[in-house]
């Protein structure tokens, strides 16, 4: 049994002034979660949610919207742009070019489209990649202090941020929601990858 | 099979062992099998360079490509190539936004199969070039003399479409794997840990990563849905382009995407059938799984055919002299065996799905399946050279003769693919093991729903996993 605090998420790494961020509760079932959830609402508590699926429905019941995210209109700017340059790109090589093939117009619309489609598709899913990367914060090599691998496995876990002089109360909703496991979680500020506590 | 099966059957699985199954042939060392698969590919592509290197080195003689037969075995390999490679993101996707069940099985290794099928498909044009080194000359870059690519050539619409459908795919893929990326990290330790640290970007499966990241992965199947149908269509309008009788017809678009998706369906159960017995994947990869996919391959295979027939009527109804001489000749000309062996491979063997047993024998299915990529490889090269050996004037007829040299680079660009694939599975999960999961959990919460009106015996609920933590301290901070 370790001792309440010591227990740290980065406990084979060297001490450094570590911070006391908050606490995280590991729970084997869904269900679990969205009674830590509710309890950590009816607190007016914030909360962290780390799960290992990505699955709408449990979303839907965390209150979070997915449809609600800036991914859609980073899309539609990408495939705005994806249009406007592949017709630049077409026009203006043709007519810097002007080579007459087949009869046909230096600006013939019908094959253009063609290039026209591809990078609209192009540019809107490059750009949807780096909204999603912007939105999500990554690439981010340092993880969150309160990450642990099974999370990423068979587990959820939640993490409430706070002080020391509300810890207990996160504890208390914690284990209220039947926690498998909770943890106080300080951070250390190695600013490198962290290596787990534990083998998966 | 049905979906609510595969489904519920999903609830048995424990997640860890599920990962474990998964990660399995990643995380252990290579085998005596895989090892001897490698070698034996990556000496067939040494094969291929060396036929590519001398036909650089003597010229284009050294192939069989002789007027009036100017497109023949490299153009049906690119074609062939950028058929497997179509079919991979559009079952990835396409069964992403109809939420199939059987999904999960086959995306992974379709999507791999489709970068690596692009890849080869790529290098043929390239091959067919001859001075292959002057490639760079059909991409649309500034230069002094302001010449610039013939935008309304099928051939430059080619290079916008494979190229924005390589880069689509491999975003495609690659953000597909994050989360499976960041479990080998976290799995992982050393050097490996570093690698797979960096390739998962710091994907953590947190809330604000995962909405982000459900979004991106519907938009990006939207997205590479109507493109993957727009690339097959830009390569047969290399063909329908053209004058050509046999070649300059509507169908092609259609024509052309259904047999890549039928090749390409093929060519996943080539590929599924022996990694699920080597990587003991079959509680993944299960008997309803390869069942659905031999079902998608006989519809695929009814419209094949559909569009053969389709073809030669017509040609019959259009009653113009050239085209129906072209397909007189397509099945009765020099080039007769191949049509009737693709008509057979393509048509006639793959009706044997309709039998269950068939559709449940791993050697029946894996045997059709090679015969299936005999037969498509087959079509195109029917297609392509039988119209340029009989186009219109008979006096301008010619019959071409496949040489050695082109016989290697293709047996090459097979150990090419072979070998990317098998690499891949050293380095990746086969399976997304992600979506396996959010499956399962889906099947447990399906199962309790139908054990709460009485339907099915309570579920055993979750096993008891290792939280690889602490548990809870009796003492507060």
């Amino acid at each position: 049994m370790p001792q309440w605090p010591a227990t740290l998420i980065h406990d084979d790494q060297p001490a450094v002034a570590p911070v006391f961020r908050g606490v995280l509760g590991s729970f084997a079932d869904e269900e679990q979660l969205l009674a830590a959830h509710s309890l950590a609402n009816e607190a007016r508590l914030g909360f962290e949610v780390f799960m290992p699926v990505a699955d709408e429905e449990l979303l839907r019941h965390l209150r979070f919207r997915t449809e609600k995210n800036g991914v859609r209109f980073w899309t539609l700017f990408g495939a705005i742009g994806g249009f406007v340059s592949a017709m630049a790109l077409t026009v203006w090589t043709q007519h810097n070019w002007p080579m007459v093939v087949g009869g046909k117009p230096i600006v013939s619309w019908p094959p253009f489209i063609q290039p026209m489609f591809e990078w609209v598709v192009l540019f809107a899913s490059l750009f949807c990649a780096g909204g999603f990367l912007l939105l999500s914060g990554l690439p981010n090599l340092h993880l969150h202090p309160a990450y642990r691998p099974e999370f990423g496995v068979d587990h959820f876990g939640m993490f409430i941020p706070c002080g020391l002089s509300e810890a207990g109360m996160a504890r208390t909703i914690l284990a209220q929601a039947q926690a498998e496991a909770i943890f106080p979680i300080y951070d250390h500020g190695l600013g490198r990858l962290a290596e787990p506590t534990q083998a998966p | 099979m049905s979906d609510i099966t595969i489904e519920l059957a999903q609830g048995d699985l424990d997640l860890r062992r599920t990962s474990e199954e998964i990660l399995r042939p990643v995380e252990t060392g290579p085998t005596f099998r895989h090892i001897a698969g490698l070698v034996i590919s990556g000496l067939v592509t040494l094969l291929g360079a060396v036929c590519w290197a001398r036909q650089m080195y003597i010229g284009m003689g050294v192939s069989g490509l002789m007027w009036p037969v100017m497109w023949a075995v490299y153009i049906t390999n690119f074609v062939f190539w950028i058929g497997i490679a179509h079919s991979g993101t559009l079952i990835s996707a396409i069964l992403y936004l109809f939420r199939a069940k059987f999904r999960p099985a086959f995306s992974r290794t379709s999507e791999a199969m489709t970068i690596f099928a692009v890849l080869t498909a790529g290098l043929f044009p390239i091959i067919h070039l001859g001075r292959s080194w002057r490639f760079y000359w059909i991409l649309p870059y500034p230069n002094m003399r302001h010449i610039w690519p013939n935008m309304r050539s099928p051939l430059v619409l080619d290079v916008f479409a494979v190229s924005t459908y390589l880069t689509v795919s491999l975003v495609f893929w690659y953000l597909g794997m994050l989360p499976d990326l960041a479990e080998l990290r976290d799995r992982s330790s050393g050097w490996k840990r570093t690698l797979y640290g960096v390739l998962s970007l710091g994907w953590m499966g947190s809330l604000r990563q995962m909405s982000p990241y459900l979004k991106l992965y519907i938009l990006l199947a939207g997205l590479a849905t109507p493109l993957v149908l727009s690339v097959h269509t830009t390569v047969s309008w290399d063909f329908a382009l053209s004058l050509l009788p046999g070649w300059h017809e509507e169908i092609f678009p259609p024509y052309f995407v259904a047999g890549a998706i039928f090749d390409g369906l093929a060519m996943v159960l080539t590929l599924i059938i022996p990694l699920r017995s080597w990587f003991r994947l079959q509680a993944h990869v299960t008997m309803d799984h390869l069942d659905a996919l031999c079902r998608l391959i006989l519809l695929t295979s009814s419209i094949v055919t559909f569009s053969y027939a389709t073809e030669y009527f017509m040609a019959w109804y259009s009653a113009d002299t050239y085209e129906r001489s072209a397909y007189w000749m397509r099945a009765f000309g020099h080039y007769w065996k191949p049509f009737w062996m693709t008509i057979a491979f393509n048509c006639v063997l793959p009706l044997l799905f309709f039998w269950r047993g068939i559709r449940r024998s791993l050697a029946g299915m894996f045997i059709i399946s090679i015969f299936i990529h005999i037969g498509m490889w087959l079509e195109r090269f029917v297609l392509i050279v039988t119209t340029l050996a009989y186009s219109f004037d008979p006096a301008s007829w010619g019959v071409y003769h496949v040489q050695w040299i082109e016989v290697g680079i293709t047996a090459g660009s097979f150990g090419w693919f072979m070998l990317q694939f098998l690499t891949f599975l050293k380095v990746a999960p086969a399976l997304p093991l992600a979506e396996v999961r959010r499956d399962i959990l889906e099947a447990r919460r399906s199962r309790k729903a139908l054990a709460a009106h009485g339907l099915l015996p309570p579920s055993p609920g979750p096993p008891p996993g290792p939280s690889g933590g602490t548990p809870v301290a009796a003492s507060g901070p």
